[in-house]
């Protein structure tokens, strides 16, 4: 009171209707306000607070949808960018199911993503160790695709090359979900698809180059032994130049081993520089000499002067199996063309070859051509071979590692195909199963596969029936493992040109399947096949006007 | 001087102090405003950011699978290629390539650089096929920016 009786003494003259004085106390409110004013002052706060609050709210909502809009984009390009990387790297897919999917990396290690059913996060990780990564998703959905149709989707996960992947990420503001979509392309292809062409050829013998054997040096050189001129025996080292996929040999004149007659030679390796080589030499007899390959120049020698004869009768169509280092199991066609086995003996200071027993076994002594052997284990060598009527036979044969004799597994061998087996040729899957290409009835192209027991040592067929591969024609085979389940199989096919298939063998039926078949040349006869790399192959066969050729495979698909 | 010549003085002085009120509210409301317009700026830029890393960070590995598959191209023609390429221009940015092993199992590295700094980096095992014309490359291992 004492400031306002102050004010009021000082600059306001006191006079009870003052104008100036009424306004003065209204508008300062300092004598109190009215109820009315109270109730006016109120309302007006009221109408302004109901005015702003909602501004307020929809400014606090537009914050949250775009926080949540924001998170959503975040959490969506995350997934995504995640997914698309890791099945870009992926070496395959293993599984596939509506939300889930999984795959083995370039390690071979298998990841899965899938979505976590308690809180919908997408997780990640060891099948058996997954981790959120992304999330909440409302869907994860994968879409698989093979390399070329990207229409019809595909669930067999061999041939799963493209996923869409799409994943509708959910909105845990006030937003809307947010739906992602992606498409991942597998660049690493770890699939035991193959996909046949044809490399280079090169003319090795332009003379004569007939029944080649094959063996290899190292990644890059391959020797090769054949009948050349005047049906003498030639060897020579063929080398692949891994830059430029061409062929060429190191000798401009091969070596001639047997001046007399050298054909169907087969080749062993002893050690990096020593091969043994068994060939039918003059008079039909079984020859068999230590070759010499020089690492700095390539140059083929022969160890001894002279080869041995380990069978002054008869020796054709020699086939060799490494034993040990100074042991080779040799199988051929002797006296009557019965089927004929002995164990040679390389000496490794002298390299001179020596028959481990005086006798050979004779394993068929009714017909045995073409033999064709596949080692089991250190004492057990299946041998397929055209018998009795030009059929087909298989029989497991033992070698005792301290007599070196060799003895019949089993008392009569397996009939495989009792229409028609010549040329057969021998690949191991496992351990008890083979698998055998040969020719069958109208000189077709057959495969069957053929179970060891490796109790009684039985031959069986493990399918009642062979695949013909070829309907046409199928001489000549000769198969090279490219993986677990696949074989290269090169063949004289249809006009007697030169033709090759990779075979594919079904372990849950022992099924065999033929993928498309490659015409590589106008002419082939008694093929060779060695493998360079995990892709690609290098086959000798006599070829055009009966020379020595060679040719590059390749069985990668991209 | 007139009585009521210093009442009207006094209103126009008490007139101001309600201007000061008004200004007191506009400040505020300016305030309010800028704060959420600030917010919203700073919620769009993180946004804008986060779009701008993963474009940018595309255009890198883009470059880089581009420097893949240049490499990828001229080994299809000549296998034993290894010459690499060092600052190739690509889309802006520039990728090096380089390299290593040796046929037909070379290590192909390529590192993309995109317009605006970002790097990205992609690594391939390759094996080369020897069928003509035209080698089969087929990837063996893929890392990417590992």
């Amino acid at each position: 009171m004492r400031a306002r009786m102050k004010r009021t003494n000082g600059k306001v003259c006191l006079r009870p209707f003052d104008f100036a004085q009424g306004v003065l106390s209204k508008i300062e409110g300092r004598r109190g306000v009215t109820l009315m004013e109270l109730v006016i002052a109120m309302a007006m706060i009221t109408i302004i607070f109901a005015a702003v609050l909602p501004q307020f709210a929809l400014i606090r909502n537009s914050w949250d949808i775009k926080q949540g809009t924001a998170e959503a984009l975040q959490n969506g390009r995350v997934l995504m960018d995640h997914i698309n990387r890791n099945l870009s790297k992926a070496k395959q897919i293993t599984a596939v199911a509506a939300s889930s999917i999984n795959f083995n990396d370039c390690n071979g290690v298998t990841f899965q993503y899938d979505v976590n059913s308690v809180n919908n996060y997408v997780e990640y990780g060891l099948t058996s160790d997954r981790a959120d990564l992304a999330g909440p998703v409302n869907s994860l959905t994968f879409t698989c695709y093979d390399a070329c149709d990207l229409d019809d989707p595909n669930t067999d996960v061999s041939k799963i090359r493209t996923v869409r992947v799409e994943s509708t990420v959910t909105n845990t503001g006030l937003g809307q979900d947010k739906t992602f979509a992606a498409w991942a392309y597998l660049r690493t292809n770890g699939s035991s698809q193959t996909a046949l062409t044809k490399g280079t050829t090169f003319e090795f013998d332009t003379s004569n180059g007939q029944y080649p054997a094959l063996s290899q040096i190292d990644s890059t050189h391959y020797l090769c032994a054949y009948m050349g001129p005047g049906s003498d025996g030639f060897a020579n080292v063929l080398t692949v130049n891994l830059g430029t996929w061409t062929i060429s040999k190191s000798m401009l004149t091969a070596l001639e081993f047997d001046t007399s007659d050298g054909q169907y030679p087969a080749l062993s390796q002893i050690d990096s520089t020593h091969y043994l080589c068994a060939y039918r030499g003059p008079d039909n007899d079984g020859f068999a000499i230590v070759l010499t390959v020089n690492p700095g120049t390539w140059a083929v020698s022969k160890a001894t002067l002279l080869p041995l004869e380990y069978d002054t009768s008869n020796g054709l169509y020699p086939v060799l199996s490494q034993i040990d280092s100074t042991h080779y199991l040799c199988a051929y066609t002797g006296t009557g063309n019965n089927g004929f086995a002995i164990v040679l003996t390389v000496d490794p200071g002298t390299w001179a070859v020596t028959k481990a027993t005086l006798l050979p076994l004779e394993y068929d002594a009714s017909n045995s051509l073409y033999p064709a052997l596949s080692q089991i284990d250190s004492t057990h060598y299946l041998c397929a071979y055209t018998g009795s009527g030009s059929d087909g036979f298989a029989i497991v044969l033992t070698v005792d590692l301290g007599t070196w004799a060799v003895t019949k597994a089993t008392l009569t061998a397996l009939e495989f195909d009792t229409a028609d087996g010549t040329y057969p040729a021998l690949a191991q899957i496992d351990s008890t199963h083979y698998l055998c290409a040969y020719t069958g009835t109208g000189n077709d192209g057959f495969a069957i596969v053929l179970t060891v027991n490796p109790g009684t040592w039985a031959v069986s067929k493990a399918t009642l029936l062979p695949f013909e591969y070829d309907t046409s024609n199928g001489l000549y085979p000769a198969l090279s493992q490219i993986h677990s389940s696949g074989f290269l199989c090169s063949y004289q096919g249809p006009s007697s040109r030169a033709w090759a298939v990779v075979l594919n063998v079904d372990s849950a039926g022992w099924t065999i399947s033929a993928e498309t078949p490659l015409e590589f040349d106008s002419a082939l006869a008694w093929p060779a096949l060695a493998q360079i790399d995990a892709g690609n192959y290098l086959c000798v066969y006599a070829g055009q006007g009966s020379d020595g050729w060679a040719a590059l495979f390749c069985t990668l698909r991209p | 001087m007139h009585p009521q010549t210093i009442s009207v003085r006094r209103f126009m002085r008490i007139r101001r102090r309600q201007n000061g009120s008004v200004f007191l509210i506009v400040v505020f409301a300016i305030v309010l405003m800028a704060t959420i317009t600030v917010g919203i700026l700073q919620m769009t830029t993180e946004e804008l950011m986060l779009m701008q890393n993963q474009l940018y960070a595309a255009q890198a590995m883009c470059t880089a699978e581009a420097g893949l598959n240049a490499a990828f191209a001229q080994i299809r023609t000549n296998p034993s290629w290894t010459a690499g390429y060092t600052d190739e221009p690509f889309n802006g940015g520039t990728y090096d390539v380089t390299v290593t092993g040796t046929p037909p199992n070379p290590t192909i590295t390529s590192e993309g650089i995109s317009s605006q700094g970002y790097k990205a980096r992609v690594a391939a095992d390759v094996n080369v096929g020897s069928n003509t014309p035209g080698h089969v490359i087929r990837i063996y291992k893929l890392r990417i920016n590992e």
